[in-house]
């Protein structure tokens, strides 16, 4: 028998009437209406800023200080874009990098590991244990108190202004570690005992028996580590200095508008942020619903 | 070579490159942030200063502004964020229909696929004090305009008014998960008992939903305690540092000021408040709860 939730005693085995029931159903219907439209309204105000961003950067510049601003699109224009795109900046290479970088991480990083979380889930291996919660317990520091040390080793190891800093550091990931192994532990071992016996070598296991069933994490995992890459600011920005070498994110701290904003400047501004947060929408509109379930698996198991 | 054998070579083999690619970029890293604390570097070459970045750091007074920047920040986000994110996940709950559900949890989430960077420009803009768009909708209702990020006053909930507009999509999907997966059974027994509405939210929903609290707690406090991106692109830190964080002094000492001693022992304080406050969480809700 499940435990009784706490009610309080006023509401504690007493007949309702049916009088005082109606009008309860009333004052629930006006309350569910009221709150379904502040839940509209917050939904309004978290999308307004991506509209305002699109919406400013087809403007021209004296436009974008218009008193009272445009709310709506009058003469579009794309001269921010070309603006953005013909400057003298590589801002189209910087794409292209970001591109490549977030690829490359989210494909290797989800090979190395998936076959870290099936060792994790699925071998018994002296030291795994121990090794497993050190994985862990790093999930819970904040990434940033790396920064300078890791900035000091990639130094070292003479790393600076190369594609290898911006792809290394992203391809062990404890978060994903863990949900691949909390993943793979569910998997029937029947499943790998016929293999085994059917001839599968330790490699095939995996490819072909593993990594097919934990598609949804894997696919979550996928557009999780793409957006976060893509979006990485601050590492890069340590790091890199070269300008052909840049991602997006940090090429156009250089651009006109972005850290220090003079008066025609915004239109500019926002066409820059509009191209660099293309892709991970469109990412998120192609994967969202395991998105929604990757980020789940990890809360609820975790 | 028998069979035990055989799997344990096989968990080293799979386990291996993740195993060194983390022990070169995420532990010992972690160790040298506690290390690093101690050593001064002049040209590639550390040199042990002991205590004296750790002296320096806790006699300086902008640390000190930081930890308290911070602490408000994080005060002011986490507890805000998880109150709006439970609002808003337990009222998405209420539609019976799946497709309207996930339809509204993917519209909360989609800002914040969007870059920091990105979202920190158009806000700059939204700000600004002679035509940006709130000042605009204040001068509509007769409201004086508000230099809002100029002013030390409102610098700081600016920028936690920005991120809570952003920030709330990851905690929503974990709460609506959450609320949809709690037995079914108590909620036919609370109605039985007459509870429906405010009452079932308050007392059933909420309580039962700890765990997950707890959760969406912690891991936002770890990311608010990392401040940076807004506070780099659209107050630098001031005015008159009310918006320096302890992510923005470590970033600004180490790479602007290139005072790598100091800014590891500023970036050694952001771990152990990071994990303190993450234990004061995890004791309060312990002790919230009553299992």
């Amino acid at each position: 028998m499940l435990k009784q939730p706490t009610v309080p005693d006023e509401l504690v085995s007493r007949p309702i009437q049916t009088e005082k029931r109606s009008w309860r159903r009333l004052r629930e219907k006006i309350g569910g209406n009221i709150t379904l439209l502040l839940l509209l309204f917050w939904a309004l105000v978290s999308w307004f800023p991506l509209y305002w961003m699109v919406l400013t950067s087809f403007k021209k510049g004296q436009q974008a200080q218009a008193l009272p601003p445009g709310l709506w699109l009058k003469e579009p224009t794309l001269e921010s874009y070309q603006h953005v795109l013909s400057s003298t900046f590589p801002v189209l290479r910087w794409l292209a990098n970001s591109l490549f970088v977030s690829v490359t991480v989210t494909v290797l990083g989800l090979l190395l590991c998936a076959a870290a979380g099936y060792a994790f889930a699925r071998k018994r291996f002296r030291g795994r244990d121990i090794i497993f919660w050190m994985v862990l317990s790093t999930m819970m520091l904040p990434g940033f108190s790396r920064l300078i040390p890791a900035f000091m080793l990639t130094l070292l190891l003479n790393l600076h202004d190369t594609y290898w800093v911006m792809i290394l550091p992203g391809l062990a990931s404890p978060y994903a570690v863990f949900l691949i192994r909390q993943f793979m532990l569910t998997l029937p071992s029947e499943l790998f005992d016929q293999a085994r016996i059917d001839g599968a070598g330790e490699i095939r296991l995996w490819w072909q028996i593993a990594l097919p069933l934990t598609k949804p994490a894997l696919a979550a995992l996928g557009t999780f580590t793409f957006v976060a890459t893509w979006n990485d600011f601050v590492w890069p920005l340590a790091v890199i200095n070269d300008l052909k070498l840049m991602p997006i994110q940090v090429g156009v701290t250089l651009l006109r508008g972005m850290e220090r904003t003079g008066r025609n400047d915004y239109p500019i501004a926002m066409a820059s942020g509009v191209l660099m947060a293309v892709p991970p929408v469109i990412i998120f509109f192609l994967f969202q619903q395991y998105f929604i379930r990757g980020l789940t698996i990890g809360a609820l198991k975790g | 070579m028998n069979y035990a054998k055989r799997e344990e070579m096989w968990g080293y083999i799979f386990v291996t490159p993740f195993l060194v690619l983390f022990l070169v970029f995420v532990l010992v890293p972690t160790i040298m942030s506690v290390v690093m604390a101690a050593l001064e570097w002049y040209d590639r070459k550390p040199v042990w200063v002991g205590m004296d970045n750790i002296d320096h750091v806790l006699n300086d007074k902008r640390f000190w502004q930081s930890v308290r920047n911070t602490l408000t920040y994080v005060g002011m986000f986490t507890f805000a964020a998880v109150a709006l994110a439970l609002a808003v996940a337990i009222r998405i709950t209420k539609f019976r229909n799946q497709g309207m559900r996930q339809g509204l949890q993917s519209a909360f989430y989609l800002p914040s696929v969007v870059s920091l960077v990105a979202v920190a420009v158009v806000w700059r803009y939204i700000f600004n004090n002679q035509f940006g768009l709130i000042n605009y909708l204040l001068s509509v209702v007769g409201i004086e305009p508000v230099n809002w990020l100029g002013n030390p006053q409102t610098a700081l909930p600016s920028l936690v008014f920005m991120d809570l507009v952003t920030g709330l999509g990851v905690g929503i999907i974990i709460f609506v998960a959450a609320v949809l997966g709690l037995p079914s059974e108590l909620f036919d027994a609370a109605h039985i008992d007459g509870a429906t509405g405010w009452l079932e939210t308050i007392y059933i929903t909420i309580p039962l939903l700890t765990p997950s609290i707890l959760y969406v707690a912690v891991t936002t406090t770890i990311v608010a305690m990392q401040l940076f991106v807004s506070v780099f692109f659209l107050t630098k830190g001031g005015p008159v540092g009310s918006t320096l964080t302890l992510a923005f002094l470590t970033y600004r000492y180490a790479f602007v000021f290139l005072k790598v001693g100091y800014a590891s022992a500023a970036g050694l304080a952001l771990l152990l408040l990071t994990l303190a406050l993450a234990v004061v969480l995890f004791r309060w809700f312990r002790s919230v709860v009553e299992y």
